[in-house]
């Protein structure tokens, strides 16, 4: 272990059984799973775009319930491509109509 | 049985309830006899255009008029068939050793339409797993092209440099990259920094097509368009292009120094699935781009005209799609649909023709009222435009 690693992982002792180590390891994550940090994200980044003020869950729509024009999808879609660092094309955008479809797809993305 | 066409009827409504206040359609307007580039009888009145794309005026060119008439008799009315066929007549190789002198470039191939030339262009050389950058802006004929070849689609916001960088930075390694890109966005009248573009897609390994339709034989010192005047065009591997603007007939066109463009008239299907271009077509075309090569006087005086409508509409207190004037379109842009089609119908009824834009054409949602400059608008005319605009503006409320 080197650099900022060595700092945070607890070193254990060599008998240590190999599970114990990995629940200790866990201790410094967030103990939220995966999917619910990027749903969390995404609801992060359309409150600035959500004008009605729409209650937001995964099955709310882009289209119909938020009413988004293209210039608004275009600017929220570059938000999240900047913020996960991927590439939702505009043949992906056409198969994404919920907020949960888009977490999927994202999930999807960063595997 | 359901009925396919009821996705219309939100249209159907807009449009009946826009033509329920007693407005002429815009959209349905007939020139009864056209007496030059810049004048029509619309109505059984006289009308001057200023929304015609007739850049340089050369519709009515007695050279390129003659040329057109001598191919009619010698050559027929139409080829009636695919240029791989029988529709290449000597009249389609003169038209693209016109374009290759024209541009300076090795290879010219020429389309029935600068929509088909996208179309074809586009598709062929970007399939499924090749990635198409293009600004959000793009014309249809663009987002067509990539729709028919089913490439990986990637938008970026209008002119934005970073955010083209951004896109190009992430598409996957080893992936066939296009940039898109337009010399002059027709909506509002802007040009793109296509200097600051093209570098970045060049080191970023992507291949640039710019669609130069609205700046040929206007923009740069040859009026090779945008490219040109910004000193890059032998960066840019793609130039679409048309005949229905500046060179004043129809048709469309890609040249390129690609060292295997030749290919392309084997395999794009825009090209070779449809009827060539008439020989009289083909003829004016011709005529008209070797005369477009020495036309720096209307060039000029273009510009002039450009500004100075510009300025005078600015002066009188319309808002303007562009703070300077970077091309011969001028957008003034209306506060809505009805407002511009009432100011669209004053201006007609004062005698003047002008584009009525809307959605889903223009950008963000808005109403246009889109004026295209031609260089054979004498600067009286340019007077007279602007006291319509003054009288029509005043007339709908749009001014003060």
């Amino acid at each position: 272990m080197r650099g900022l690693a060595a700092s945070i992982v607890p070193v254990a002792p060599q008998s240590r059984p190999i599970a114990l180590l990995k629940t200790r390891l866990s201790t410094n994550e967030p103990l939220m799973p995966d999917r619910q940090q990027t749903l969390a994200k995404v609801l992060e980044l359309v409150e600035p775009f959500n004008k009605k003020g729409v209650a937001v869950t995964e099955g709310t729509r882009f289209a119909q319930d938020l009413e988004w024009d293209s210039l608004t999808v275009l600017d929220f879609v570059a938000n999240i491509e900047d913020e996960f660092d991927v590439i939702i094309t505009m043949n992906m955008q056409a198969e994404i109509e919920t907020i949960g479809q888009l977490v999927d797809a994202l999930e999807k993305l960063q595997a | 049985m359901t009925d396919l066409f009821s996705k219309f009827d939100p249209l159907i409504e807009q449009r009946a309830a826009l033509l329920d206040t007693g407005v002429t359609d815009p959209f349905n307007l007939v020139m009864e006899r056209v007496e030059s580039p810049t004048v029509a009888i619309c109505n059984g009145q006289r009308t001057i255009l200023l929304g015609t794309y007739n850049y340089m005026g050369m519709t009515f060119d007695p050279d390129v008029v003659a040329a057109g008439k001598k191919a009619l008799d010698e050559f027929g009315s139409g080829t009636t068939g695919s240029r791989v066929l029988n529709g290449t007549y000597a009249g389609h190789r003169a038209v693209e050793d016109a374009l290759k002198d024209f541009y300076a470039m090795d290879h010219a191939m020429v389309f029935s339409t600068g929509y088909q030339a996208n179309l074809g262009v586009i598709s062929t050389i970007a399939g499924k797993d090749d990635y198409i950058i293009l600004d959000i802006d793009s014309h249809a004929s663009i987002y067509d092209g990539c729709a028919l070849g089913n490439a990986q689609i990637v938008p970026f916001r209008h002119n934005d440099i970073d955010a083209l960088e951004k896109r190009l930075k992430r598409i996957p390694e080893g992936a066939g990259k296009l940039v898109v890109l337009e010399g002059v966005y027709s909506m509002m009248g802007d040009i793109a920094p296509l200097k600051e573009m093209v570098a970045v897609s060049k080191a970023n390994g992507a291949m640039v097509l710019v669609d130069e339709a609205h700046s040929m034989g206007f923009i740069g010192e040859n009026g090779r368009g945008v490219a040109e005047a910004q000193g890059i065009i032998d960066d840019v591997d793609f130039i679409i292009g048309t005949f229905s603007k500046s060179v004043g007939t129809v048709g469309g066109f890609c040249v390129s120094n690609h060292p295997k463009f030749e290919i392309l008239r084997l395999v794009c299907r825009p090209y070779v699935f449809t009827a060539s271009l008439p020989p009289s077509v083909v003829a004016t075309a011709a005529t008209s781009i070797r005369k477009l090569m020495n036309s720096a006087d209307k060039r000029e005086h273009l510009w002039e005209n450009s500004k100075r409508l510009h300025a005078g509409l600015r002066q009188l207190g319309f808002k303007l799609g562009t703070d300077e004037p970077q091309s011969a379109i001028i957008a003034v842009i209306m506060p809505d649909l009805e407002t511009g089609a009432a100011m669209w119908e004053a201006l007609l009824n004062e005698g003047l023709y002008v584009n009525l834009a809307r959605p889903p054409a223009t950008p963000a949602g808005m109403t246009l009222l889109r004026c295209s400059l031609c260089a054979l608008h004498s600067s009286e005319q340019v007077g007279e435009i602007l006291g319509m605009f003054a009288a029509a503006g005043r007339a709908t409320g749009c001014i003060n």
